[in-house]
């Protein structure tokens, strides 16, 4: 029997080719994992504020830094006015505590880098989560045992559905009629 | 069946002769030219082979080159934040908005330290903002601002302007020169006072305080009847017939509270009760076009008009003239008056009877731009009908200084030119535009020694001066206003100024006092009046600091009421008005007026204002003349555009020497002969979006009229040429023809369910386009016979293939009164305001991609001569069966829980399939990034970034956007109720068209609330929805209209 092209095409071509797109998707896919979820970053702070030593051992409640986290849609990074209330008296010889009262005094912001960032077109609202019951590290990891805080879990909108669904562990013994909505206008507008 | 469904309604003069161009519009979603075929000859020649190549390798080096974190910003928090500063949540701030003459108390809502809203402060005794009191927000982020001090052309310092003010002003006193201060309307005490003691500092200054639309003809009116110019405001809700003569109170004549008051007599829950109006005017406004019944005079005829009303209505057996005034009028018939005129005797006979039947509960209001014996005469009417009774104790608003007008201006310009003006002021006015090129005071100020203008843009007056100083915009400084009666408003900066500007008052207390500038300086000022002059007067139990910032909190303090003592009516003004003689009909009269729009010119650079249509005759960017279509016939002019779809024929118009060309636009109820032409157009000064828009018709302005915007005698002739005029009222048309397929959906619906009302078949495919119902109305007789005259289609059942699904928690739905709804547009600004709608610009206009997601639908039934006007907001109707939803292949519009049709931007792929497949055309498509298509990317200028409401999404290119019934604040209420842990109602939540309505047309709530406004209206028997009939399941709701009229409607 003659062979025909198509044998050597279907044979040998085809599956090399699959071989080699299944290689580089898989490739792309881990390589680029973190520059689309951001998993794993953990930037320099301008000032090297350990959440470990604050919330951690110290037990500081995050709502006494992030007030807005039960008021409204953000949680908020401190006003500097904040670490003032203990930080003009306490280890006031540091040099990082040094460098945050020049901040105070200049009235200058601090220039955080932001590490946990939802798209434009999300609209997300902290305080209806905490009226809810969740705890901050359901969503943020835990952030009491980083001495320098990484992006631990990805956030992305299949996380939120998960949860909104309510077949998740983390649904915080939230009843079934209560659970998050998952229409679109909830989150997109 | 409804009796009302033969009614023919129509929208334009192309609809009513039929034309085939009008049918194509209807047929067609999309404009002409609004979606282009892909130009293949411009398309790249790179073959499919080469593109799947080049697209891999990019795939392939993005994929390798991204093996980093995305840096995600910093964040930069405030420094020395109070308890109170939450970013994400809107603080409101009471404040005051001066605009036009009026002072508007407002709520201003703040985000992050940005006002992005305004609206009416609604605890304030005289509420209500306009179209133009919302759009200072936009004149706040005008990017074509004054931001530094500027002497002729070149930047400069304060610190120079300011000395060169200081010696200006010495040396015009010492050389015995005029100081001349232009002002627009003076509403402050506070102001009046700095002013005074500048005034009394400089002996030979003179202050010329003008409002280009005033009511001083009804003021000297009231002077000569009852020996007082403050006249009272009227206690519409009292009213039980109205007549307004060439007034449009219900529009850019009225104050807000007025609408309101009028409005409520038309609630259908009180139907029996239901007040009727009668316009008798000369142009079609917004008066005429709510009134019951209309008619239309040339207002040369209304004096004649008034007193043969007095004549027949004495004949009629009402007293209150003594009989000598009525014998001095005994030769004035309403017979003969009817017929010189042409005027309605059957209408006119309804008219005096009502009158008669209703004393003491109707009443007569006449038009600013009537002259004064018309306002005399009304007066008197007003005597002879009891109607003195609705005059509150109250007394309209009222500017502290007396109006200069144009004999002024006239004179000033006169003095300046012969070099007698040694410094010339002006304060956030702008006399040399407002007055006309004829009054020639631009060249005139150049001949001052010393010129300054504190303006917010570079005007026409700016640039006329030699110095031009930018002043902070209203949300940036302080003030009081005094000039409604009862209370003081406060004015709070809520901002700090954008630019290099200063506060006008502090400028002038620096100059007065001979102090160092400061920016407190005013507010001391106005503090220190609150501690003096209110405070001490007032009873209150607060000390004084604590009186202040309650005040600043509320932005109004309530104070005693000073009632100006009316005399009796003097009859010998209505003896002496009657003597006047009557001025002959005149072949052409112009009657110039306030633009619906744009009001009286000085926000001419807020696109928003430019781009919402005249609510009667749906012209966006542009004024034109209005003349009836016999007029048109007369000069030979086309009703409608022929060749291209936009083009209007221009006409000259000339009074004694004073020339404009304007196109000729054929509006249905106006008078023969007259043409009607809004000011504040052909600014050539102030900004780009104003460049090169309209006709300046402010050059018509002289002395020799029937009244100071009134004029006979005007020569009319046909120019040459034409002009596009951007009329969108053919637009997004919906269907008159039959839908074919959809119809017989609803039919083989009808036939499932079982309706014994129904038509056969054929018949009902044949009427198809009579029975669409799409505006519904009865007569208020046709009601009272029949509640269910509208028909029963609030009980329309609709068949489904599967079970409808069934909303249990909140439930969204709006009802619109269409007894309540003026058609004013106030709704459309508020929407633009609220949801970041971006201003397409005339040419996009012209193409039907117009972004409005909200508009009002204004249709026209009965004859040109005589038409009666209907009104319908159209929006998103949100149906349950959306047929937009089905045909998206990627999702991007779905239905809530909550029953809203959401959109979702960052979906949607812009296939428009949705906007093809929506049966009430409400879909709008971001044809392009219009912030940054429209007059060199004027909304991307990053000023404009604070304007944007942060809680909706800034759409882009090549998405499709509508109505979400403002899901953003829907979202917060639910997140307000679940941060209290409370269950949500839907209670509490205002969309931002219903929140500004002045007449409060708009419900919306929770249908499965019984004790929501919505769920309450819904029922009644006038409640009907749009095309209800295709089973779509709307949930917007109508309230059918009642026309207060006897017998048929449309006779």
């Amino acid at each position: 029997m003659n062979k025909h092209w198509l044998d050597t095409t279907l044979k040998v071509r085809l599956p090399i080719i699959i071989l080699v797109a299944l290689i580089a998707y898989t490739l792309t896919f881990y390589i680029s994992a973190p520059e689309r979820t951001n998993v794993g970053y953990q930037p320099e702070q301008p000032i090297p504020f350990s959440h470990k030593l604050h919330a951690g051992e110290m037990k500081i409640d995050c709502r006494y830094c992030h007030i807005g986290v039960d008021k409204g849609r953000h949680a908020m990074v401190p006003s500097v006015n904040t670490c003032m209330n203990c930080h003009s008296r306490v280890k006031t010889g540091s040099p990082h505590i040094k460098k945050l009262t020049k901040y105070y005094k200049s009235e200058t912001p601090i220039p955080w880098k932001r590490i946990f960032r939802n798209p434009d077109y999300v609209y997300f609202d902290h305080s209806v989560h905490i009226a809810k019951g969740f705890d901050c590290f359901q969503c943020h990891g835990d952030i009491a045992s980083m001495e320098v805080v990484k992006m631990e879990k990805r956030i992305t909108m299949g996380r939120c559905i998960n949860c909104h669904r309510g077949e998740h562990e983390e649904q915080n013994g939230i009843t079934d009629e209560d659970k998050g909505p998952v229409n679109c206008s909830s989150c997109h507008r | 069946m409804s009796k009302t469904k033969d009614q023919n309604y129509w929208r334009s003069f192309r609809e009513l002769h039929g034309s085939p161009k009008f049918q194509d519009a209807v047929n067609n979603e999309f404009q002409q030219g609004a979606s282009d075929s892909p130009d293949l000859e411009g398309m790249s020649q790179v073959s499919r082979r080469k593109f799947m190549g080049l697209m891999a390798a990019s795939t392939a080096l993005a994929g390798t080159a991204c093996t980093d974190y995305r840096d995600e910003g910093e964040i930069h928090a405030i420094n020395n934040a109070t308890e109170t500063t939450i970013p994400g949540k809107a603080v409101y701030y009471a404040s005051t908005i001066r605009y036009s003459g009026a002072s508007y108390p407002v709520l201003v809502k703040s985000r992050e330290g940005r006002p992005i809203k305004i609206n009416a402060n609604k605890q304030h005794p005289i509420p209500g903002v306009n179209s133009q009191a919302q759009a200072f927000i936009g004149s706040l982020y005008d990017p074509n601002r004054l931001k530094e001090p500027v002497q002729q052309g070149k930047e400069s310092k304060w610190e120079e302007a300011l000395a060169s003010i200081k010696a200006g002003l010495s040396s015009a006193q010492s050389n015995g020169k005029e100081i001349a201060i232009v002002t627009k309307s003076i509403l402050s005490a506070t102001q009046k006072s700095i002013l005074d003691s500048l005034l009394a500092k400089y002996s030979n200054a003179k202050l010329y305080s003008y409002e280009l639309f005033n009511h001083t003809s009804k003021e000297t009116a009231f002077m000569k009847s009852y020996g007082t110019s403050t006249f009272p405001s009227i206690a519409f809700d009292k009213a039980q017939v109205v007549l307004s003569l060439e007034s449009d109170f219900l529009g850019v004549e009225g104050a807000p509270v007025a609408k309101t008051k009028f409005i409520a007599g038309r609630d259908v829950k009180d139907s029996g009760n239901q007040n009727r109006l009668y316009s008798i005017e000369s142009d079609l406004s917004i008066t005429g076009m709510n009134s019951d019944y209309r008619m239309s005079l040339v207002p040369q005829g209304q004096l004649e008009l008034v007193l043969s009303l007095i004549a027949e209505l004495t004949k009629k057996g009402l007293s209150g003239l003594s009989a000598n005034t009525t014998a001095a009028l005994s030769s004035f018939d309403l017979a003969s008056v009817a017929k010189k005129y042409n005027l309605s005797t059957n209408k006119l006979q309804a008219l005096t009877n009502d009158l008669v039947d209703f004393t003491s509960k109707s009443i007569v209001v006449a038009g600013d731009n009537l002259p004064e014996e018309v306002h005399v005469a009304v007066n008197a009417l007003n005597v002879l009908l009891g109607a003195e009774k609705l005059y509150t104790s109250e007394y309209q608003g009222k500017a502290l200084v007396a109006f200069s007008d144009l004999t002024d201006m006239t004179v000033l310009a006169k003095s300046l030119q012969e070099n007698k003006v040694g410094f010339f002021l002006a304060i956030d006015a702008n006399p040399v535009f407002d007055f006309g090129a004829k009054v020639k005071l631009g060249e005139a100020i150049a001949k001052a020694d010393v010129s300054v203008s504190l303006a917010l843009s570079l005007d026409e007056t700016a640039a006329a001066t030699q110095w031009a100083l930018p002043i902070n915009h209203a949300l940036e400084a302080w003030g009081e206003t005094s000039d409604l009666p009862g209370v003081i408003n406060l004015q709070q900066p809520l901002i700090a100024p954008l630019y290099n500007s200063r506060q006008s008052e502090d400028i002038l207390i620096a100059l007065v006092e001979e102090k160092p500038y400061a920016d407190t300086l005013y507010r001391e000022f106005v503090k220190n009046f609150f501690k003096t002059e209110v405070y001490t007067n007032s009873d209150s139990l607060l000390d004084a600091t604590t009186f202040w910032h309650s005040a600043l909190h509320d932005g109004f303090v309530k104070v005693a009421k000073i009632v100006e003592p009316r005399s009796a009516f003097q009859e010998t003004a209505l003896i002496a008005a009657a003597k006047t003689p009557i001025s002959p009909s005149s072949e052409y009269t112009v009657v110039l007026k306030q633009s619906n729009s744009i009001g009286d010119g000085t926000l001419a650079n807020i696109g928003w204002l430019q781009e919402l249509p005249d609510p009667i005759s749906k012209v966006t960017w542009d004024n034109y003349a209005s003349m009836a279509p016999a007029t048109m016939k007369k000069l030979g002019l086309m009703l409608y555009p022929n060749s291209g779809d936009y083009d209007y024929d221009l006409i000259d118009i000339d009074i004694n020497g004073r020339k404009v060309t304007i196109p000729a636009f054929a509006q249905p109820g106006l008078a023969e002969g007259i043409v009607s032409i809004c000011l504040g157009y052909g600014r050539t000064h102030g900004g780009i979006v104003l460049e090169g828009v309209g006709f300046d018709a402010n050059s018509l302005l002289g002395l020799d009229g029937f009244s100071p915007t009134i004029f006979a005698d005007a020569k009319v002739t046909r120019g040459t040429g034409t002009y596009q005029l951007a009329s969108i009222q053919e637009h997004n048309a919906l269907d008159l023809d039959s839908m074919p397929v959809t119809t017989v959906g609803a039919i083989a619906g009808f036939i499932f369910a079982g309706d014994s009302d129904i038509k056969p078949l054929k018949e009902l495919i044949k009427d198809a386009h009579l029975t669409r119902g799409i505006v519904k109305e009865a007569t208020l007789e046709e009601y009272q016979k029949d509640h269910h005259v509208i028909g029963h289609k609030s009980h329309l059942p609709t068949f489904t293939m599967d079970r409808p699904h069934k909303y249990t928690g909140v439930k969204w739905e709006m009802l619109i009164d269409q007894n309540k709804c003026t058609g004013c547009g106030e709704c459309v600004i508020s929407c633009n305001v609220e949801n970041n709608i971006p201003v397409v610009g005339k040419d996009q206009v012209i193409k039907g991609r117009e972004m409005h997601w909200l508009r009002i639908d204004r249709y026209y039934a009965g004859t040109p001569e005589d038409p009666q006007v209907s009104t319908q907001p159209m929006l998103c109707q949100q149906c349950d069966n959306a047929p937009c939803e089905n045909v998206c292949p990627v999702v991007a519009t779905t239905h809530s829980p909550d029953g809203i049709n959401e959109m979702t931007y960052n979906r949607c792929v812009g296939t428009r399939y949705c906007a093809n497949n929506c049966p009430y055309k409400v879909r709008r498509f971001n044809f392009y990034n219009f912030r940054d298509h429209f007059k060199d990317a004027h909304q991307e200028k990053p000023v404009f970034a604070l304007m944007t409401n942060p809680e909706v999404t800034v759409r882009s290119r090549g998405v499709m956007e509508k109505c979400n019934f403002c899901v953003q604040r829907l979202r917060e209420g639910s997140a307000e109720a679940k941060r209290s842990h409370k269950v949500f109602d839907g209670s509490g939540v205002e969309v931002a068209c219903q929140e500004v309505c002045p007449t409060d047309a708009i419900y919306f709530g929770n249908i499965n609330d019984p004790k929501s406004k919505v769920a309450q209206y819904r029922e009644h028997d006038l409640s009907y929805r749009v095309l209800e009939e295709i089973g779509v399941r709307p949930n917007v709701n109508y309230i059918a209209k009642l026309r207060n009229v006897e017998g048929k409607a449309h006779s």
